[in-house]
Formats: C-alpha cells, sequence, structure tokens
C-alpha cells in the first residue's frame, strides 16, 4: 500500500512535468548559468582553481535544488493539488517519499547534463571512476531533497516563502554539501585514496537515513493545522 | 514503531561513527591541511599562570580586551531594552484593549 | 513577572559589577598575557549559547508532538536567546583569535559548527517573524532538524584541521582561574534565566492580547 501510493505521486509528479517541461528546462538552465558565473569569476588566465570544480558542481546542484523545490510545490499550491493530496486516504509519509522520489528524479537528470558541463569547463576528470562518482551524487542529491522536500511543503502555506526556503534549507544541508565536496573532490585527485571517498559516502548514506527517517516522523504533524 | 526506527537508527549510526573513526584516523588528513597545520601554533592543553609579563606584549591586546568586553556589555544590554520595550507596547495595547472592553461592555 | 525575578536581577546586576576586579586579579597566562582575559566571558556565552540551544530543541520537539504552546513560547524565547549568546561568542572569539592565532577567523570545527547553528536559530528568527501564521509549527520543525543536524556538522567540519584549545583545558585550570571563570558563568547563567523568563513573558502577553482581541470580534 505504501509503495502503490509513493508510486503514484510519483508517477503523477513525471506526468505533469512530462508534459511541459517546464521545470526540468528553466532550473537547468539556471545551473548552466550558475556553473558560467562561476567559471568567469574564477577561471584566471584560461586555469581554473584547483578543487574548484566539486565545490561549484555542488553549488550548483543545491542552488537548483533550491529553485526546483520551490516551483515544484507552487505548483501544487497553485492547483491546490497539495490539499487534495492530505486529504486523500493514503499514509502521509508515502506521499512524503513520493514527492521526494520526484525531486531527487528531476535533479539527477539535471546533474546528467552538470557534470559533462563541469568537467569540461574546469577540465576535471569527473568522468573517470563514474560508479564512483554516482553513487556520490545520488546520495548526496537524496540527503539535500530530503530536507528540502520536508521545507519546501511546510513553506507552501506560509508568507514570504520564497525566500525562506533557501534561509531554511541551507545551513540545515550544510554538512550535505561538504561531504559531498570533500568526496567529489577526493574522486578528482590524480592518486584517489579509497579510504577518504568511503568515509565521506558513509557520511553521506548516514545523513541520507536520519534526515529520512526524521522527514517521515514530522511530515504529519508539521502538515497538519 | 516509528520512534523505535529512529531510536534504532540513531543508536546504529553512532555505533558505525564511532567504530569507524578508529581504524580512519590520521590517514584521513589531507597533506595540505597537515602542512598548513605545521604552519600554526599547536593546540594549547594547559594554561601556565605567570605574574610578569614583559611590557611589549600587552599594548596590542588592550583594545581587543576592551572591544570584547564592551561588545558584551552593550549586546546584553541592548537586548535586555528590545524585551522590555516590546513587553511595554504589549502591555499598552492590553490596558488599552481593556479598558475599551470595559467601557464598551464585554460581548 | 515571579517573585524571584527583581531579587535575582539584583544579584545579577551586583555580580555583573563585581566580575571585572576578580577577572583583573586573576594571573597572566603565560603565552597570551592579557588578551587572554577576553576568555572569561568568551567561555560562560559559549556555554549560554549551547544551553539555549538544547532548550529551543527540547522545547520544539515538545510542542510539535504534543500542540502545546507553552512549549512554544519557550522554545521561540530560547532561539532568540541563541542567536544572542552566540553572537557574544562568534565576536569575542576573533576578537581573541586574533591576537593568540594572528588571524580572526579558522574554518576549524569548532568555529564553523557554531556559526553554522547560530545560523539556524537566526533562520529560526527570520522564519517565526515573517512566515506568517503556521510559522509556529515550521519553526519547531526547523529547531528539530537543526538539533539532529549538531553531530553531522560536527563530524564533517572536524576532517578539517582544527587550532581550537581542546575541550581538556577547563578542569586543569588552577583556581586562580577557575575561580573567575565559574563567577563569571554563574552571571552568565543568572542573566540567561532573567532574560529567558522576560522573553516567555512577552510571548505570554501576546498571547493574552492574541485572545483579547479574538474574544473581542467572538
Amino acid at each position: 500500500m505504501f509503495a502503490r501510493v509513493v508510486w503514484l505521486v510519483l508517477r503523477k509528479d513525471l506526468t505533469v512535468e512530462v508534459r511541459s517541461l517546464e521545470i526540468a528546462y528553466t532550473t537547468l538552465f539556471f545551473a548552466v548559468s550558475c556553473v558560467l558565473v562561476f567559471a568567469f569569476a574564477l577561471v584566471h588566465e584560461g586555469r581554473a582553481p584547483e578543487d574548484g570544480a566539486a565545490g561549484i558542481l555542488w553549488i550548483a546542484i543545491a542552488f537548483a535544488g533550491t529553485l526546483a523545490l520551490g516551483r515544484t510545490f507552487e505548483r501544487e499550491r497553485q492547483s491546490e493539488t497539495l490539499r487534495a493530496l492530505l486529504l486523500a486516504p493514503a499514509a502521509r509519509p508515502a506521499i512524503y517519499v513520493g514527492k521526494l522520489l520526484g525531486i531527487v528524479t528531476l535533479l539527477v537528470a539535471g546533474e546528467m547534463v552538470l557534470v559533462p558541463l563541469v568537467a569540461l569547463l574546469f577540465q576535471a576528470p569527473l568522468l573517470a571512476r563514474p560508479l564512483w562518482l554516482t553513487a556520490i551524487l545520488v546520495t548526496g542529491t537524496v540527503g539535500f531533497a530530503s530536507v528540502g522536500t520536508l521545507f519546501a511543503a511546510m513553506l507552501v502555506r506560509a508568507r514570504s516563502r520564497d525566500v525562506l526556503l533557501p534561509v531554511l534549507l541551507y545551513p540545515i544541508t550544510v554538512p550535505v554539501i561538504i561531504a559531498g565536496v570533500r568526496a567529489t573532490a577526493a574522486l578528482l585527485q590524480p592518486d584517489v585514496e579509497i579510504d577518504i571517498l568511503r568515509f565521506w559516502l558513509a557520511l553521506l548514506v548516514c545523513f541520507d537515513i536520519v534526515f529520512v527517517t526524521l522527514a517521515l516522523w514530522t511530515f504529519e504533524p508539521l502538515m497538519t493545522d | 514503531m516509528m520512534k523505535c526506527t529512529v531510536v534504532a537508527v540513531f543508536v546504529i549510526w553512532t555505533l558505525g561513527m564511532v567504530g569507524g573513526e578508529r581504524p580512519g584516523g590520521p590517514a584521513l588528513h589531507w597533506p595540505a591541511t597537515a602542512a598548513l597545520h605545521a604552519q600554526q601554533p599547536a593546540p594549547q592543553d594547559e594554561f601556565v599562570p605567570i605574574d610578569e609579563l614583559p611590557p611589549q606584549d600587552q599594548l596590542p591586546a588592550a583594545p581587543l580586551l576592551v572591544t570584547a568586553y564592551a561588545f558584551v556589555v552593550l549586546a546584553l544590554f541592548a537586548y535586555l531594552l528590545s524585551v522590555a520595550r516590546r513587553l511595554g507596547g504589549v502591555q499598552r495595547d492590553l490596558e488599552r484593549l481593556e479598558s475599551d472592553l470595559k467601557r464598551n461592555g464585554r460581548a | 513577572m515571579p517573585t524571584w525575578f527583581t531579587p535575582a536581577a539584583v544579584v545579577c546586576g551586583l555580580m555583573f559589577a563585581t566580575s571585572p576586579f576578580l577577572i583583573a586579579n586573576a594571573p597572566y597566562e603565560s603565552t597570551m598575557g592579557l588578551v587572554q582575559k577576553i576568555f572569561y566571558v568568551h567561555l560562560p556565552s559559549a556555554w549560554m549559547f549551547l544551553l539555549a540551544a538544547i532548550v529551543c530543541g527540547v522545547a520544539s520537539i515538545r510542542f510539535l508532538f504534543r500542540g502545546d504552546s507553552r512549549h512554544d513560547r519557550l522554545a521561540w524565547a530560547a532561539a532568540e536567546l541563541v542567536v544572542l549568546f552566540g553572537l557574544v561568542t562568534l565576536v569575542t572569539g576573533p576578537l581573541w583569535a586574533r591576537k593568540a592565532w594572528g588571524v580572526w577567523w579558522q574554518w576549524d570545527v569548532r568555529l564553523t559548527s557554531s556559526l553554522i547553528g547560530w545560523m539556524v536559530a537566526v533562520a529560526y528568527l527570520l522564519l517565526r517573524q515573517y512566515g506568517g501564521p503556521g510559522s509556529d509549527k515550521l519553526a519547531a520543525g526547523l529547531a528539530l532538524f537543526g538539533m539532529a543536524n549538531v553531530p553531522f556538522i560536527y563530524i564533517s567540519v572536524n576532517y578539517w584541521r582544527t587550532i581550537h584549545p581542546l575541550t581538556s583545558v577547563v578542569p586543569t585550570l588552577p583556581t586562580s582561574f577557575g575561580l573567575p571563570l565559574w563567577f563569571s558563568a554563574v552571571t552568565f547563567f543568572l542573566c540567561f534565566l532573567l532574560l529567558l523568563r522576560a522573553r516567555v513573558r512577552l510571548e505570554e502577553q501576546r498571547a493574552r492580547l492574541d485572545a483579547l482581541y479574538l474574544s473581542v470580534d467572538a
């Protein structure tokens, strides 16, 4: 039952998104612009700063993610579908997981464009170890999106929700960004130290578990009035 | 059930972190940060009191010390004033409302 | 205001007035000299910063799962004190560091985690102020996540080198340093209790005002 609700919510989100591709295109373009701004700001005499690629990639993901979260729930608010979702005889945590997976799908799709772009612009061997990179990106995105989905959902009926989402989200997701950047930077070293990589990946996984569990626990009291 | 899950996750996580830290240890420090650390004074373990101090060490510290203490006093005082002001405002509103209600008779 | 408030305020004021004498009479520390005296306000305010954060977190959890607005009032008051004492800590620290370490700021564990924790508290206050109706529950959720975040911040930043003095310092302090420190700590703690009580009272009065307005419209 839980899995069925998750799948229904996810399918609904993906169907709506695929029809217009509004959020996908705008968020992706914003992320690309972000990366370009960093490129213009930081590249000096044709050379990118060391370790720059990892940081810039994750900043672009964080900014684009915030935008995507805001837009997704704005769409829900405008068509009043969030209220309909909450009125439905479905477990609230299942609705949360469905929305989370939708956001993660959107962000991962964006990352598939961002990663080659960053690798190209900053001459970083990001695609050298694709499995590790995928693990880092997926765990980091899930961590960021887990907190983001909860906050964006609970801010839907608040005032100043557009500016409050980043204000609330960034201090909480700093450890995810730190871990993501450190893991990606470790991956970009000429001789990769697997221990360091494993440590940051383990931290990301722990973060994901703890925060998804916390979000499932608090989604109910936070979404009721 | 949810609470048990959360508690279980926290316990497992803590054990994992504690257990994982011991073999990890120094191998996880970056060479760059190790070099950075070598340039900075070592972390201090104990304070040792002495009574006399060469005078040239004292002067540059005084403005920092004075600024620090002044900031503490000002910050605490400013907050106290802020609370007092807000409280006074609310008190006035309450009194005004209560006197209005008394005059017009409570609904 | 409760009966203990005014006597406690007087005692606190007296302690604040006498503490400079105790601090001035404490001996100089060997490597840092005069500037080390900032320690007597930096450490107690750091303790109050952490205490306020714990109070806010616990009160937020209780409010989120029980719905009693008394806990919400306490949480909001504690969050303001987190911002206040956090600001004092984050300003006195660098002032001390400038002389002791030669730099204003370092991205080590304790400083970075404190800064992030402080920012979560500021975010809490912004949410309460500008979030509109319903922001009490949302802020409680934020406080809960902020509290759960602390070990992660600590661990993730911990693998960058630290030059902050170790916590093992405090128990090793000789009495001549310990006395002004504990005196200062008690003073700050009294101050914390007084400010907390005053701030909670503000919320209580606001709640009374709201209830009164609502009863007029009914």
